[in-house]
């Protein structure tokens, strides 16, 4: 016996049958005690299964909605509200000073640090529309339709940082996990077409935004609730439409071939994501037929795109404008728009809230008010819910990483401006106020978990009762915060 | 960190409530069994009596120590203290004087506490009853016990019969601003703390007159300044402000209620008015409409009620295609709209939804090749309240069929066939608020003449066509009540 054999031995020696017992009897009991205690919400039980796929009914809501659908453009990267909407006269007067002190003491930036000195508004501001709402030169179209939505100027938000600002801003948790609004919403509601996905999430401006793809994940709810992917140009959902050499009709018995396998692996585990699965694979072979046909924007008249100043063929925020009208009145309940291209530091030139912004607000600005406009006359806004913001604000203070000149602005979490359109929401009304220099709200401000409830509750969702049973408790999108903003409620 | 005396104090005095019900149970106990034991039948229990009457009175004196230990925080009226205090302690002394007089007392008392001892124990059990009753009503307040008492027990206890709730609000203008509206709101937030029996801060919330005398801090409400009612002040910090009310991460006042009460006070903080009587301003008029839950046109569902659709005529429906939902859980109301697979009207058979005519009341037919015949079948769904018909190939003689819609407030009829001529069909929808009418040949003259008729009525036209040359809106302005 060499010596390798004799620690087996040896090894094998100590861990007697006695041993073995001795060991389980703890573990046994723990699962005794689990099932006893009715811990029995397990992946593979499938009592839990019937519950979550079986016993929830689509469309069911609390009470009646003002909004069947939702068009969310987010701004990925913090636009700066102080060069758009948040006019400040007195910021102005302070450019080039240095920050009182008081004003950054105990406070987080992602990047300011010492004395940095006050940034003025680099746009000029005009009061527009009937309400008077003060709206920078940056966005001449948006001034047109200021009356019909309502500015939230005091948001606030608990992050600084981008993916967990914008985590919160789409999950209402800045950690990874938790179901995006989209998906509550759908969760919720139900699909009203069944032929294209209930969520989906169309993205502008270059690259991923911070917080991926969790941003419209489906956290624990189930997957067929997570925001699909579409793309204006090129194939509209990758990987949809079928290779080479496979027709439709194989195509079709193959997905029938998975899901029975499917199935029957179901019926032996039982865990609801393998029905996610089975749904997912049915609703993409309908995909096939449906999503080209409406992601192709071809088909619009010529005045259409002359509106929205849209190019098809491109990847362009004005086409997923366009997009978000056409998918609404397909019954799709929550778009999901990002444009990735408002993170305004100033470490080169074009990179501030000067030039840099204005080129990026010409991006946006006749779209965003395209959609408002056209939604309106074909009466889809009475019940579209549009909402547009980033995931924080910027910094009265200038940014001077790599010297001053840029025009840039930090992150900002203590004061923000979005504004809320259609959808039973209050046309042409301010509702927050900031301080003097735009860093604080002082009046009415609103939290982003607030801005959920709001959005739930015009859809007819009691936030507080939207829950899922996850882990043992019941969860909600506005975890135990939450306050629906019923002045701007129509 | 250094164990603070006072707070340990108060630490074990909380548990007076729990160890209180020891003496109460044991002493019972020793007393039945005294009594019962006299009767042959249940003798042999004279010989535990002993044992369970020195736990009794252990337990009564610890009870008291605690008792002590617990007043010693401050938080009960010492008036009210007085009686269950000493009681309390008068009944550990007689627990622990009886025991005595059993066991070694016997040499001294022996003829006369054979005779007597029976007193004893019916005294101990009314003492018990007593000074119990006292530490509840310390605890729960006096009214805890009778507040749910049927009318003829509260009249034999004293008390007045319970009181009779107001009626529900069902005209705003009949209303009392302060027994319906502010009234309510500070009963709900603040009088589990500011009643007779709590009094924390010094404060009475629970009629106008002690709202206007106030508390320690001063008067809580002053007519008609916001500055110095604390009451207001203190219900508008942060919640998470030392000073914010209601305390202990109790519920707050929400905008609208916050809104009102700073209304109230403004007013003048009348102590009994009713809203038809008082000065509203828009915002506040919604506000409490809002909160007396008056809003029916704001749930956007008709104001009657329905009853529930018969299942057949939603299957016939169903099975024809349509896509129909139940909007709500609480009413029967049912929104439908065309199938998303490119079937129009024209391949479905629309006298089936006469089946559930009453229940429809949001419709969205749009792009559906809905023709004028078609609307003569709409035009019976009587529940309608919202109705899309854009896109249709339906003109002035179809609309003709609309006129008995009385519920429709949404009426949506860009992309159709529509003129001028057809829009008076539509003067006798009494609720409409909204109208639809891009890419029709409605003339901006025809809309002048429907907006002289129907002020309220909001037209939406279009801000892009195919040289309608309609650039803007033709929009009227907001109805003014």
């Amino acid at each position: 016996m060499n010596i390798v054999e004799e620690a087996i031995y040896r090894r094998a020696a100590y861990n007697s049958r006695r041993h073995f017992l001795k060991k389980c009897t703890s573990g046994l009991g723990a699962l005794a005690l689990g099932t006893l205690m009715g811990c029995d919400k397990g992946l593979f039980s499938k009592e839990n299964t019937m519950k979550t796929i079986e016993g929830f009914v689509p469309g069911t809501r609390h009470f009646a909605p003002k909004a069947k659908s939702v068009i969310f453009m987010h701004m990925a990267g913090g636009p700066s509200h102080l060069e758009l909407f948040d006019y400040k006269p007195e910021l102005e007067k302070l450019d080039g000073k240095d920050t009182p002190r008081s004003l950054m003491e105990g406070k987080n930036f992602a990047f300011l640090k010492g004395t940095p000195k006050l940034l003025g508004p680099q746009s000029k501001f005009k009061q527009a529309g009937d309400s008077g709402a003060y709206v920078s030169d940056y966005l001449p179209h948006f001034s047109e339709v200021v009356d019909e939505v309502s500015l939230l100027k005091a948001m606030y938000t608990d992050e600084f940082n981008h993916a967990p600002a914008q985590l919160l801003m789409q999950t209402g948790s800045s950690r990874l996990g938790k179901p995006s609004l989209g998906s509550w919403t759908v969760y919720g509601l139900g699909s009203e077409n069944d032929n294209l996905p209930g969520f989906v999430v169309l993205t502008s401006g270059g690259g991923g935004i911070s917080a991926g793809k969790s941003a419209w994940g489906s956290g624990f709810l189930p997957t067929i609730h997570q925001g699909v992917q579409c793309r204006s140009k090129g194939e509209p959902v990758l990987f949809l439409s079928n290779p080479d050499n496979i027709d439709g009709h194989l195509r079709k018995r193959s997905i029938d071939i998975i899901n029975e396998v499917n199935q029957l692996e179901y019926d032996n585990v039982g865990d609801p994501e393998i029905l996610s699965r089975i749904a997912q694979y049915e609703l993409a072979f309908k995909m096939q037929a449906t999503v080209p046909e409406v992601m192709d924007i071809g088909e619009e008249p010529a005045y259409i795109h002359e509106m929205y100043g849209t190019n098809p063929g491109e990847s362009s925020f004005a086409n997923n404008c366009l997009l978000a009208r056409r998918l609404v009145e397909k019954g799709v309940r929550f778009i999901q728009l990002y444009d990735n291209r408002w993170d305004t530091h100033g470490v080169g030139q074009g990179n501030g809230v000067g030039e840099g912004m204005r080129r990026s607000c010409q991006v946006i600005d006749k779209p965003m008010t395209a959609l408002i406009q056209d939604l309106k006359q074909r009466g889809l806004l009475d019940e579209t819910l549009v909402i547009w913001g980033g995931e924080f604000g910027r910094t009265p203070m200038m940014e001077a990483r790599t010297g001053e000149g840029f025009d840039g602005r930090d992150h900002h979490l203590e004061a923000f401006t979005m504004w809320m359109a259609g959808g039973g929401i209050k046309r042409g009304v301010t509702y927050g106020e900031t301080d003097e220099i735009g860093y604080y709200g002082i009046k009415d401000r609103v939290h982003v978990h607030d801005l959920h409830a709001t959005i739930l509750h015009q859809l007819g969702f009691d936030h507080e009762r939207l829950t899922y049973e996850f882990q043992g408790r019941n969860f909600r999108l506005t975890d135990v915060h939450g306050k629906v903003i019923q002045s701007i409620l129509a | 960190m250094l164990l603070n005396i006072s707070d340990l104090i108060v630490f074990f005095g909380r548990f007076h409530p729990l160890v209180v019900h020891l003496p109460i149970g044991i002493l019972f106990l020793a007393a039945v069994m005294a009594l019962l034991s006299r009767n042959k039948k249940f003798s042999n229990l004279a010989s535990a009596l002993d044992f369970v009457l020195l736990m009794g009175a252990i337990s009564a004196g610890v009870a008291c120590v605690l008792g002590w230990m617990l007043s010693v925080g401050g938080d009960y009226d010492p008036d009210r203290l007085f009686w269950h205090q000493w009681m309390g302690i008068l009944l550990a002394v007689l627990a622990f004087g009886i025991y005595w007089l059993k066991t070694r007392g016997q040499h001294y008392a022996s003829g006369v506490w054979m005779k007597g001892n029976r007193y004893a124990f019916w005294f101990l059990l009314i003492l018990i009853g007593f000074t119990g009753h006292l530490g509840g009503n310390l605890t729960h307040g006096s009214n805890y016990l009778w507040q749910y008492a049927p009318d003829f027990v509260r009249t034999i206890a004293g008390l007045e019969p319970k009181p009779i709730p107001r009626p529900p609000v069902t005209v705003l203008d009949s209303a009392d601003i302060f027994l319906d509206a502010v009234h309510p709101l500070i009963q709900s937030k603040c009088q589990s703390c500011h009643n007779p029996d709590k009094q924390k801060g010094g404060l009475l919330l629970t009629n106008y007159e002690e709202m206007i005398q106030g508390g320690k801090n001063g008067s809580s409400v002053i007519p008609g300044d916001l500055d110095n009612s604390v009451l207001y002040q203190r219900i508008i910090l942060p919640s998470t402000h030392e000073d914010y009310m209601p305390a202990e991460g109790r519920q707050g006042f929400n905008d609208d209620e916050l809104a009102l009460i700073k209304w109230w006070i403004e007013k003048g903080a009348p102590s009994s008015m009713l809203l038809g009587e008082m000065e509203k301003e828009d915002d506040i008029h919604s506000k409490l409409k809002r909160m007396f839950g008056l809003n029916p046109s704001e749930t956007r569902l008709p104001g009657a009620e329905v009853a529930v659709a018969d299942s057949m005529g939603l299957k016939s429906v169903m099975d024809q295609g349509f896509i129909v939902k139940q909007i709500t859980p609480d009413a029967n109301y049912l929104e439908i709209r065309l199938p998303f697979t490119g079937q129009t009207l024209k391949e479905l058979d629309t006298d089936v939804l006469l089946l559930v005519k009453d229940q429809i009341t949001w419709m969205d037919f749009s792009n559906g090749e809905v023709e004028d015949g078609d609307l003569e079948v709409i035009g019976q769904l009587k529940g309608l309240s919202r109705l899309n018909l854009a896109n249709n190939p339906i003109t002035d003689s179809g609309l003709e069929h609309l006129g008995d819609l009385t519920e429709l407030t949404y009426l949506n009829l860009y992309g159709t066939g529509v003129s001028d001529e057809g829009l008076n069909a539509l003067q006798s929808l009494n609720r409409l608020k909204s109208l639809y009418l891009w890419q029709t040949s409605v003339t901006d003259e025809g809309i002048r003449a429907f907006a002289a008729e129907r002020p309220g009525v909001t037209i939406v036209m279009g801000h892009s066509g195919e040289g309608d040359g309609q650039e803007g809106e033709g929009e009227v302005p907001q109805e003014g009540a």
